[in-house]
């Protein structure tokens, strides 16, 4: 019940939040203007459509993610509303899984609401949306939660700012990563080779969340794929948490 | 603190539970592509770094691409960047259906760089194996384009044949292919493709392409050892009774084993047949089968009875010969699985 | 049991590339149920370390602190602390009304008991008619009232209080301290951090003293002060001028007020010597005060050696 009042109350403070809803505008603004990429193909518009929607809630939704996520313990200390709040009878962690609820929420109105935008958008252009189209958003989602995961991880180990560029940079590189799945087999008996691997597992593989091709072009998805992205999504997620739990049950307030 | 060593283990064990989950991801995706269609790994060192937006640069790059088609038609008419243009931004959205299409007609029809088209509707075809646009467009070049060329009717045969056996082709596609397989010899193709596959710098396409050529290979030598099981019936008057006595007649040599480890076998029928290709066939007959049972799941909501309803039930029209004439297939209705 | 137990508690901050600083030395201290205790020192001087630490917010370097006889690591012994920080703040676009509910919450209250919460704790600390406004733009002293609120709500035996005073007018200051012997009066026990003496004066049991993070002196006040008399006041009327000036040249101060003369002596022997020249000569006393130092003297006493800080 704690958690759960935790979550709403992060709901309802980051809903406020003006930062927001400036990325929330840019993004419908990208959203709409990538109609006019259409006009100067050759009939490709509403596959450049869905590709920027696609991409449009995968990137405002990572920068809502780290923004709010890495501020979210570095605010409370500033503004001393965490010490009252910790001074409760409760467990630490507590705070931190509620924060995350919090945020959860807070992303999937965003994912919903781009979505809902993105699919009315195509469909008034004369486009048709498979159900590719909405593995992918979900997929995005999975995404966001275990960036966001991150993000809290970082907020209760160092300064937001700093916390800010490290998720961030993972995030890009998380969706490099399968660089290192294609070089080990060049590697064959080296030590390098099972560092490589190593790399490649530790480090979160955010390519595998990227539907955007198969849903832009149409093709087809297989449910065990989907079903193993989420799968993988929600251990690391939950790894991360644990994580952060334990950082911030240390943590001098 | 005791929990906190719990929770840290939870952690470690959580953490190799998602990399199980990731192995799973990996087989998930080959199942996806299908099984003799490779990808290219080190072409797609490209994609790695634009953070997960390929698809966009892709389309960037393409609308890019078309303006420079735009501007050089009025122009010069050289178009001397189109196939790197093209060819990056394929390397970004290998699944990019119309670029593969219109570079390839752009490349034929305004640069007359057939080969270039060709290359690239060809590298469409490894991608997106489901796609029967692209071999579609493949054989209308080698009908149109290059149709006085040797060897290119039976070229285009053989891609009418490939886009033909994807489920999405159109009836007029199936119908030209019937048509043209009647008419030409596909074997010298086909050769020609994986010798060039051969050539390839990926170690992969080449082991494939290798296996490819020394089944062909196989498929010959047994036409070759049929056709010489006539020659001794003409010769001796009646056909010969096992392998050894062909051997022995000295009309062509008769190989125990292929170079992949199966073997020539004289049927009942007084055929001659290769398990290597008999294997082959099965294979891909069952992952046939396996697919219509599944499409009568979900079409009746339950596992077909036995296979012959999936004739009865409109699923198929005729169920295929077992590849083997003294087997037969085996379905457990249980599982819906066919073996 | 005692309310509060600390065993040696001490505290270290460390952090790369600068020195360590250690803001609490080997804290010994006890305090008693149902006692008003007051926590006093500069600012710097780890009253707010050690306020941190009884509340779980700290991890103590070494030492252990026990309230209730519970350890302060737990949670459980947190249901037993109503704690208010020093310029303590709240979600902004709350009403008192919705953080009341939010902290009842916290503390798994069922929805009744939360009502009931609201209800006892906005007579209290008079948050009725502010009940539904958002705390932004509350002033100082309705944040310390709500702050003192969210301390109270689950009726906690043991309140912990970070300079309440600070930043209040005379009014808010009265209320605070009308508050704590409130609680006390309920049985509670409070202790709280405060650098204004005068208020501590008036309403404290016992103190104690930390000076750079170190306990310096502890106990009763009126014991503490026991020993010095500071000066003596003397309030004189009809002095015949020579006496006036004879006087002022002993005394420590002197100051003529409409018809009287003040006198301040340095002890009761010369201040009795000067009541009885005054009577001799023909004056009245009005008033003879000795002067007991004040807890700010004494205070003020202590930070004058300096001890050494440890690295």
């Amino acid at each position: 019940m704690r958690i759960l009042a935790i979550a709403q109350n992060t709901f309802r403070e980051s809903i406020r939040d003006k930062v927001l809803y400036v990325l929330l505008f840019f993004a419908a603004v990208t959203i709409f203007g990538s109609k006019a990429l259409g006009w100067i193909s050759i009939g490709q518009d509403i596959k450049i459509v869905k590709d920027i929607a696609l991409s449009a809630t995968s990137i405002f939704g990572i920068l809502i993610a780290i923004f709010v996520g890495t501020s979210l313990i570095y605010k409370e200390i500033d503004k001393r509303t965490l010490y009252t709040i910790l001074a409760q009878p409760m467990h630490r962690y507590e705070f931190i899984l509620g924060k995350y609820l919090g945020l959860v929420a807070l992303l999937a109105v965003v994912t919903v609401t781009m979505a809902l935008v993105s699919s009315l958008y195509i469909l008034m252009l004369g486009g048709t949306l498979q159900v590719t189209f909405f593995l992918a958003i979900l997929l995005i989602y999975g995404k966001l939660l275990l960036i966001t995961a991150f993000a809290v991880l970082m907020s209760s180990l160092t300064s937001p700012i700093l916390g800010a560029i490290i998720v961030f940079s993972v995030a890009v590189f998380g969706h490099a990563t399968e660089v290192f799945r294609d070089l080990p087999p060049q590697f064959e008996g080296t030590s390098a080779k099972a560092i490589l691997e190593a790399v490649y597992y530790v480090v979160p593989n955010l390519s595998n969340f990227d539907l955007a091709q198969e849903a832009a072009n149409g093709i087809e998805v297989s449910g065990a794929y989907v079903i193993w992205v989420m799968a993988y999504g929600l251990l690391y997620t939950v790894m991360l948490l644990i994580l952060a739990a334990l950082a911030f049950q240390e943590k001098d307030v | 603190m005791k929990a906190r060593a719990i929770a840290a283990l939870v952690a470690v064990a959580v953490f190799f539970g998602a990399v199980g989950a990731q192995r799973q991801i990996h087989q998930a995706q080959e199942a996806d592509r299908g099984e003799d269609i490779l990808f290219l790994p080190n072409q797609k060192l490209l994609n790695h770094f634009t953070g997960g937006l390929n698809n966009i640069v892709a389309d960037l790059l393409w609308l890019r691409c078309i303006q420079y088609i735009g501007t050089e038609s009025k122009g010069d008419r050289n178009f001397t960047w189109l196939n790197e243009m093209v060819n990056a931004v394929v390397q970004l959205d290998p699944h990019f259906g119309d670029a593969y299409r219109y570079g390839g007609m752009f490349l034929a029809a305004l640069k007359s760089d057939d080969d270039s088209g060709i290359k690239l509707l060809e590298r469409g075809v490894v991608a997106n194996p489901r796609n029967f646009q692209l071999p579609y467009e493949l054989a209308m070049i080698f009908l149109l384009n290059r149709k006085d060329e040797p060897g290119s009717k039976e070229r285009a045969t053989y891609y009418l044949s490939m886009a033909a056996s994807i489920d999405t082709c159109p009836e007029f596609v199936r119908d030209l292919a019937t048509t043209l397989q009647g008419q030409y010899n596909l074997d010298e193709v086909e050769i020609g493709m994986w010798n060039r596959m051969a050539d390839s710098e990926d170690k992969l396409l080449r082991e494939l392409a290798q296996r490819k050529l020394v089944e062909v290979d196989i498929r010959n030598t047994t036409e070759t050892l049929n056709k010489a099981m006539l020659t001794f019936n003409g010769r001796v008057g009646h056909f010969p009774n096992n392998l050894e006595e062909l051997a022995a007649s000295g009309i062509t040599p008769v190989p125990v084993n292929d170079a992949l480890g199966g073997y020539f076998v004289l049927g009942d029928d007084g055929v001659i047949r290769n398990t290597t290709l008999l294997d082959g066939e099965k294979k891909n007959l069952l992952k046939s089968l396996q697919k219509l049972v599944e499409r009568y799941k979900e079409d009746k909501g339950e596992w077909p009875p036995s296979l012959q309803a999936l004739v009865d039930g409109g699923i198929t029209d005729q169920l295929p010969e077992h590849p083997y004439h003294d087997e037969t297939w085996h379905y457990d209705r249980a599982t819906g699985l066919v073996s | 049991m005692s309310a509060i137990v600390t065993k040696n508690l001490s505290k270290i901050y460390r952090e790369l590339g600068k020195a360590s600083v250690k803001s609490l030395d080997g804290l010994d201290l006890t305090i008693e149920k149902n006692e008003v205790y007051g926590f006093l020192g500069r600012n710097g001087a780890g009253k707010t370390t050690t306020i941190k630490l009884l509340c779980g917010l700290l991890k103590p370097t070494s030492g252990e602190a026990t309230v209730f006889g519970e350890s302060v690591r737990t949670p459980q012994a947190r249901r037993l602390i109503g704690y208010l920080p020093e310029q303590p703040y709240f979600y902004e676009y709350l009403t008192p009304k919705e953080t009341i509910d939010f902290y009842g919450k916290l503390q798994k209250l069922s929805p009744a008991e939360r009502a009931h919460q609201w209800d006892k704790l906005s007579e209290l600390l008079d948050l009725r008619d502010i009940a539904n406004q958002r705390l932004k733009g509350f002033s100082k002293g309705m944040r310390q009232r709500i702050g003192f609120a969210v301390a109270l709500v689950g009726n906690p035996p043991l309140l912990i209080l970070d300079e309440p005073m600070s930043g209040l007018d005379p009014i808010g200051r009265r209320m605070i301290r009308d508050l704590i012997m409130r609680c006390r009066d309920e049985k509670k026990t409070i202790f709280f951090s405060s650098h204004v003496m005068s208020d501590v004066e008036q309403i404290c049991d016992r103190v104690s003293i930390m000076v750079k993070g170190k306990l310096t002196h502890r106990g009763r006040i009126d014991q503490l002060l026991a020993q010095k008399t500071k000066a003596v006041e003397v309030i004189a009327v009809g002095l015949s001028e020579e006496l006036r000036t004879a006087l002022g040249g002993i005394a420590q101060s002197h100051r003529p007020l409409d018809e009287q003369d003040i006198f301040n002596f340095a002890d009761e022997g010369e201040a009795n010597d000067a009541v009885q020249r005054i009577q001799q000569g023909g004056g009245r006393i009005v008033q003879f005060s000795p002067i007991r130092e004040s807890l700010e003297d004494f205070f003020l006493r202590q930070q004058e050696p300096t001890v050494e800080e440890v690295v």
